[in-house]
């Protein structure tokens, strides 16, 4: 029974690379609910699965990751659809429309050979080129020629005979007026980004920005077609700790300006008390608790919740670190993937996997500790 | 007990390195690529030692010379039970040249190679490492060598190098060689070919010096030497093995090159190039008798072309699998 | 450059200073009665002279425009005979460079798109092939069939009428190459004679180079489609040629131009082979003749020639690429 008020749910999704070594099991029955206007952290140690899950939200995973199983659902326009039963051109309908994506290190995420501009545009073209069509058709010194063919453009923006004419040199004058609407449009967003000087920024390459920058870019490029979703994947892991705080900041005031919903993806505990409504903690390819972000704080309920809740570094408290380490994905091994450096561990957790289970209200937890069935 | 203990320190301390060599093997055996080629080179190494059985030489005179045989005509012939390629212009046997030719084809080859291996490694690695001017200097020297057609260049030498050289003149110590013009096509390959070596090597020296590990193992208070052998090589020497493997097909074309235009050997030597340079008569002034005379050069011409295949196709294939970037997929 | 360039001329000087100045002598010598007097030739033009001296005085006469005299090319002197020659290897060139790149171009990405496909198996196995075979072997053979069998597409530049009429009065030299000019002169049958000595030179050259160019495109897209970019321009919704074409095959193209540029110069620098096996009288052919017949000014200035011209390509290229790669600054 699906929430009402739920964006995106994940249910049961199955994730396997095949590589040369074996096959990593990497997402084990991932199950996930964002909710409409909410900022859901998922959070978890590096390797842990949390970065595929926000690709295979795009339906992005690269090969050798095949996703074997689940399903991905996504409200659009209040209908919903599973992601992984749709063709390829609905998902490219969706992607820099309705979900978005920020990455980790900006500078590698831009195209070097490229200017901000250009790659804001881009994605502007892309999906909203009947607006643009519109705003140039609302100044008043178009040629009577150029008229007519953004009039053209508004009821058939792929028309094939406008393509052909946007190649042949002199005739693609015509093109220069949605050029500037573009651009125009990208020095808001680049404003909205808080960048100031934002017309000499819009026209630099990638390598002249500093990290921060680059980021704003990144962010301005996933926010120009004011996505429902926002998936970020860690970003502000590779920036200074200065700046850190400038994004996540900027990225606060964004939700409440552009009114997207965000999947932000981290390992950094503090970031998540910082800016998320709710949290889902993640090991080892399953989600293994969620709930709202003071009651995690508060009341953790699964063993590894607790572990990584007390191991944050606290003046005068003795260091607690989780003992052992994750296990490889390759060969996972049968039942709970936490079963062998849990502190509370039982016999069943050896065997079987735990189900989720709503513990407390809006509680979710994968414990056996927290099964009312027979032990 | 000690020994034993070391014994598997040893193979502790290999392990991966082995574990990236059966991978290595077997993404050898998975691309037939590579495997058509190790075949090819395999067939020519056997062609080359099993020659004079094959082809036996005539006793008396140089085993790199063809056998002229009566009557001196100057028509070729077409391949016959008497000769089975049948022969050239002047009558040399075409089959005897073609197998002894691959002997020819070797050495140069592997000679050449392995010379500019040498020098190119030496120069490049010490230029890397220690940079400097002694960098600045091998550089510019390269650049000129670079700015020059090679084969051009290699014309140039065989011209000019001397038929005699003294390699040592000490007192009453003097040592002369004479330098056939083969030995000249040789050094001169070499000369041209080592800047290529010393700047790759050159080029990885420095990637790597600048490593964390290189670092440490200084930290750690190791020689030079000892890093440029233990640290340094093996994680340079890749492209090195790519380079070598496609450039044995590359000299081996070259010196065909040379022998077709009537540089290099004599007339009548074991060279494929050479042997197809006397179908040249045939080219400008009778097109017709080409084509029925095919035998004269499509035949030597075929050896050339599969011996060159068979070392691009195991260099490339070399490159494929062994390219950092490219191997995990 | 500079230094490079002057280097160049050390080199050449160098590598000709090893010949016996006997030898060298015999250059200057016109009948066989002077063979005696050697040692006075030698004295005469100063070949027994120091190395400075001698690479000065040849120096001033090549600033001049003075190469020398080929005696291959029946006394003429080399740089007439270099300058007349030369557009037989640029209309070579011209024709033969566009399509290498584009094929290498056009290849490389495929195979790189469709890695380990059955596309990508056979363009590398095609190019590999291609590079392995020898030009000249190529070259007899596509003779042998297509001009000694078929008689369709013959060797040298020109013959026949064609010829007796483009070294007649009512011929015109507007460019050199006869392709463009026998359309300036109003002769477009010239333009197809032409062409049709031009379709094999051109189809070894292309046959054989492309193969390098391929090699380097795939390897360079490969890097690039593996780069972040790829993953942001997908999560924008672009369609996969899209994504290919703007930001891979942009970014990967960047080493190619380099190549190719470098391709370009060499070929323009003489294709000694494929001009000798097609009897295409362009510098190269000459060079190949001139170094037989130990011609020794020709070789140099032929040397010279090519050098410069490698090192002006080096040159452009450097700027082309601070074009097109906006993260280095010209400097």
């Amino acid at each position: 029974m699906e929430e009402p008020k739920s964006l995106l749910k994940i249910n049961d999704l199955i994730l396997k690379f095949y590589t040369y070594e074996g096959v990593v099991e990497a997402l084990d029955e991932v199950r996930l609910e964002l909710r409409d206007g909410e900022t859901l952290g998922l959070v978890g140690e590096t390797g842990c699965g949390k970065s595929v899950t926000g690709l295979s939200t795009l339906v992005l995973v690269p090969p050798p990751g095949r996703i074997e199983g689940g399903k991905i659902i996504f409200k659009k326009k209040d209908k919903r659809y599973d992601l992984l039963a749709q063709r390829e051109e609905f998902l490219r309908s969706l992607r820099g429309k309705d979900v978005s994506m920020i990455f980790q290190d900006p500078r590698s995420a831009l195209n070097p050979v490229y200017t901000v501009r250009d790659q804001i545009v881009e994605v502007l073209m892309r999906h909203k080129r009947v607006p643009l069509c519109k705003k140039v058709l609302l100044r008043n010194d178009l040629s009577r020629y150029e008229r007519y063919l953004y009039t053209r453009l508004l009821t058939n923006p792929r028309s094939f005979t406008l393509r052909i004419l946007s190649k042949i040199p002199l005739a693609n004058r015509f093109r220069r007026r949605i050029n500037k609407v573009a651009r125009d449009e990208a020095i808001n967003m680049l404003k909205a980004m808080r960048i100031p000087d934002p017309e000499r920024v819009v026209e630099m390459y990638p390598h002249e920005l500093s990290g921060g920058m680059a980021q704003r870019t990144v962010i301005a490029m996933a926010l120009a077609c004011s996505p429902t979703l926002l998936i970020a994947d860690e970003p502000t892991t590779n920036l200074d700790v200065t700046v850190q705080l400038q994004i996540l900041n900027l990225i606060r005031e964004l939700k409440k300006e552009f009114g997207s919903s965000i999947l932000y993806i981290t390992h950094d505990m503090g970031v998540v008390a910082e800016l998320c409504d709710r949290v889902a903690v993640m090991y080892a390819g399953s989600v293994v608790e969620t709930a709202d972000v003071v009651e995690v704080f508060k009341n953790p309920l699964h063993p590894y919740t607790r572990g990584l809740l007390g191991s944050i570094p606290r003046v005068g408290v003795p260091f607690k670190s989780i003992e052992g380490t994750v296990p490889s994905l390759i060969n996972p091994p049968k039942g709970c993937r936490f079963n062998d450096r849990c502190p509370y561990a039982m016999y069943i957790c050896s065997q079987v996997k735990p189900k989720m289970m709503e513990v407390k209200k809006e509680h979710f937890v994968e414990c056996f500790l927290y099964s009312k069935g027979p032990s | 007990m000690k020994g034993q203990s070391r014994w598997q320190e040893f193979k502790a301390s290999i392990a991966p390195s082995m574990k990236e060599f059966k991978f290595t093997l077997s993404k050898i055996k998975k691309s037939p690529l590579s495997v058509v080629g190790v075949a090819i080179i395999v067939f020519f190494v056997g062609l080359a030692v099993l020659a004079p059985v094959i082809a036996p030489p005539i006793p008396g005179y140089d085993p790199f010379m063809m056998p002229h045989t009566k009557p001196y005509g100057p028509y070729p012939q077409l391949p016959s039970p008497d000769h089975l390629f049948g022969t050239t212009p002047g009558q040399y046997d075409i089959f005897y040249g073609c197998v002894w030719g691959t002997l020819t084809a070797f050495r140069i080859g592997v000679l050449v190679v392995a010379c500019s291996l040498v020098i190119g490694i030496t120069i490049g690695g010490l230029s890397g490492y220690y940079g400097g001017i002694v960098d600045e200097l091998m550089m510019r020297f390269t650049d000129i060598i670079f700015a020059f057609p090679g084969l051009l260049l290699a014309i140039a030498l065989v011209l000019a190098l001397p038929s005699n050289i003294t390699i040592i003149n000490v007192g009453p110590i003097k040592l002369s060689m004479g330098l056939t013009s083969l030995d000249k096509v040789l050094i001169s390959f070499i000369l041209i070919g080592w800047p290529s070596y010393a700047r790759v090597l050159r080029g990885e020296v420095m990637r790597v010096k600048n490593e964390t590990y290189v670092e440490a193992a200084k930290a750690a208070g190791s020689s030079d030497l000892r890093i440029m052998l233990k640290h340094i090589f093996p994680n340079t020497v890749y492209p090195i093995i790519i380079m070598s493997s496609l450039d044995i097909g590359g000299i081996v074309l070259s010196a065909a090159a040379l022998g077709f235009l009537g540089i290099g050997s004599p007339a009548g030597y074991s060279d494929w190039g050479r042997l197809i340079s006397l179908s040249r008569d045939y080219i400008g002034s009778n097109p017709h008798d080409l084509l029925a005379y095919w035998n004269i050069f499509v035949i030597p011409g075929l050896f050339i072309f599969f011996f060159v295949l068979g070392w691009n196709l195991l260099g490339d294939a070399f490159r494929d699998i062994l390219d950092p970037t490219l191997r995990r997929r | 450059m500079i230094p490079t360039l002057i280097g160049v001329t050390l080199l050449i000087f160098a590598v000709t200073q090893m010949i016996d100045p006997n030898i060298r002598a015999l250059l200057y010598v016109t009948s066989d009665k002077q063979l005696d007097k050697l040692p006075e030739v030698i004295a005469k033009y100063g070949l027994d002279r120091p190395f400075y001296e001698q690479y000065f005085s040849w120096i001033t006469q090549v600033l001049q425009g003075n190469l020398g005299i080929s005696k291959s090319a029946n006394n003429q002197p080399v740089l007439d005979v270099l300058l007349k020659r030369f557009p037989a290897t640029l209309e070579l060139t011209l024709y033969s460079a566009p399509l290498i790149i584009f094929f290498g171009i056009y290849l490389g990405v495929k195979s790189a798109v469709h890695k380990d496909t059955i596309i990508d198996h056979v363009t590398r196995a095609l190019a590999i092939v291609g590079w392995s075979l020898p030009s000249f072997w190529l070259g007899i053979i596509l003779l042998s069939i297509f001009y000694g069998g078929l008689g369709w597409f013959p060797p040298a530049r020109l013959d026949g009428p064609a010829y007796t009429f483009v070294q007649s009065a009512d011929w015109h030299k507007y460019t050199g190459l006869y392709t463009i000019d026998g359309l300036l002169n109003g002769q477009p049958w010239i333009t197809f004679e032409a062409f049709r000595h031009l379709v094999l030179p051109v189809l070894v050259l292309t046959v054989i180079q492309v193969a390098l160019l391929i090699r380097v495109m795939r390897s360079s897209m490969l890097e690039s489609l593996s780069k972040g970019y790829i993953v942001t321009a997908k999560a924008k919704g672009l369609k996969n040629i899209e994504v290919i074409n703007r930001h891979a095959r942009r970014n990967a193209l960047i080493p190619v131009v380099t190549l190719s540029g470098m391709l370009v110069a060499g070929m323009l620098g003489g294709l000694i082979i494929t001009e000798t096996v097609f009897a295409f009288p362009g510098i190269g052919q000459f060079a190949a003749a001139a170094a037989l017949m130990t011609d020794i000014p020709a070789v140099l200035g032929f040397a010279l020639f090519t050098g410069t011209i490698f090192v002006v390509a080096n040159l452009l290229v450097d700027i082309l690429y601070a074009f097109i790669d906006p993260r280095i600054k010209l400097g």
